[in-house]
This record gives structure tokens, C-alpha cells and sequence, in this order.
């Protein structure tokens, strides 16, 4: 006697319910709150990679300003080392020590980098930089606000 | 011994007090970049705060999320 449909053999048909995950109804008491929470974790997530983006910002700007400052320092360096060396004739002599000038009695005042008073501080201009870089890939941030907006109307929609 | 006074013979004056001076500008456009690198230090600061503060308030809202799905009698 031969079986009529092989397929559904009763073996091979248990293993199949197996491999399935089973199905289950889960009743949620309030689904508006758990929608909302969705919603909201969605703008959350939305919100932390603008974040994201004006981090990347910040981190290219100043590593744009730590190569400006390493360019800044080679120069004094140079002008130290090669401009003013020159002018003055080398001696085996010794910088003073605090101690010895204040017994000598002259002005530490001018000598003493502490003792003088701080530059004023300038005003940081840097919302240029920023304007153009958002000027360049607006694409990304453009995309995340629409998403940002489209959650927003969907909140306000279930409250 | 006594301490005798040393001077320092300097042929161009005005030529070392204009470097002296022009490495006075560059320190002073150092000082102002590393202002400018500390001042996005502190933004940078900033912003992982509002991330920690944002990523806290996520998992809140995915801890209930999973309970209200995984235990739903409890709610």
C-alpha cells in the first residue's frame, strides 16, 4: 500500500510544527501607552543621532583647530629657534631662579609669567565653520527631522 | 665671588624686538585656539551628557515596553 500524499507524513509534519515558533496573542491593557512609548522611543533614537551629527561636527572642528595650533606652535618654535637665537650670542650662562632675582631685588613682576595679568579673553567666533558644514550635508539632517516630525504628528495623533 | 653685573651685546636691537614681539602675536593666537578647543572639549561634554540622560530615558521606555509584551498580566 502506498501513502497517497508524502508530503504530510505525520513524522516530517510534527518537525515542521516544531522548527515554528509558536503563536501567541498577547493582550496589552493599554496599547495607546505602549504606542506612545514606541513613538516616543523612535524620536528618542531620532534625537540622539542629530546628536550624533553635531558631535561629528564638533570632533572635525577641532581636530581642523588642533592642526592649527600644531602649525601655530612650530611657528614660535621657529621664530625662537631661528630668528631670535641668532640675535643673541651663546653662553653657558644660566636663566635666574625666582629666589635669586627677588635677592637681587629685581622686578619679578615682569619676569614671572604668573604675576602677569591675563589676556582678555576674545570672544570665540565659530558659528561660521559650523553653518557651512550643515550647509554641505543638509541630506541627513534634512532626513532626520522629517522622520522627527512624522513621529510628532503621529503623537499628538494619540494623544 | 661676588655677583657682577653681565650685559649682552645685541647689534639689531629693533630687528630682536620685532621678533620678540611677532612671537608675543603667534603665542597669543595659540592661547586663543586652545580657548577655542577647550570651549568644544566642553561642548563635546555636554553632549555625551544629553546622551547618557537621552539613553537612560530609552531604556526606561524599552524596559516597559518588553514587560508590557512579555508579562502582560502585570500591567
Amino acid at each position: 500500500m502506498t501513502r497517497s500524499h508524502p508530503k504530510l507524513l505525520p513524522k516530517e509534519h510534527a518537525r515542521t510544527h516544531l522548527e515554528k515558533d509558536p503563536e501567541y496573542m498577547v493582550q496589552v491593557s493599554d496599547p495607546k501607552i505602549l504606542r506612545k512609548d514606541l513613538l516616543e522611543s523612535l524620536r528618542e533614537v531620532i534625537i540622539f543621532m542629530q546628536g550624533y551629527e553635531t558631535f561629528r561636527k564638533i570632533q572635525e572642528e577641532k581636530v581642523a583647530l588642533f592642526t592649527v595650533l600644531k602649525s601655530q606652535v612650530r611657528e614660535i618654535n621657529s621664530l625662537v629657534e631661528g630668528k631670535l637665537k641668532k640675535h643673541l650670542p651663546k653662553g653657558k650662562l644660566r636663566g635666574l631662579s625666582e629666589k635669586q632675582l627677588q635677592q637681587q631685588g629685581l622686578d619679578t613682576e615682569l619676569l614671572s609669567p604668573e604675576e602677569q595679568q591675563p589676556l582678555e579673553v576674545v570672544p570665540i567666533e565659530r558659528s561660521a565653520p559650523r553653518e557651512q558644514a550643515g550647509r554641505e550635508q543638509p541630506s541627513e539632517l534634512d532626513e532626520l527631522e522629517k522622520q522627527l516630525r512624522d513621529i510628532e504628528g503621529q503623537l499628538q495623533n494619540i494623544r | 665671588m661676588e655677583r657682577m653685573p653681565v650685559f649682552v651685546k645685541i647689534d639689531e636691537y629693533n630687528d630682536v624686538l620685532a621678533v620678540v614681539g611677532s612671537i608675543r602675536k603667534k603665542l597669543d593666537e595659540a592661547k586663543e585656539t586652545l580657548l577655542k578647543i577647550s570651549d568644544l572639549k566642553n561642548e563635546e561634554d555636554h553632549q555625551l551628557e544629553l546622551w547618557q540622560n537621552s539613553l537612560a530615558e530609552l531604556e526606561k521606555k524599552v524596559d516597559f515596553i518588553n514587560h508590557s509584551l512579555n508579562e502582560p498580566e502585570q500591567f
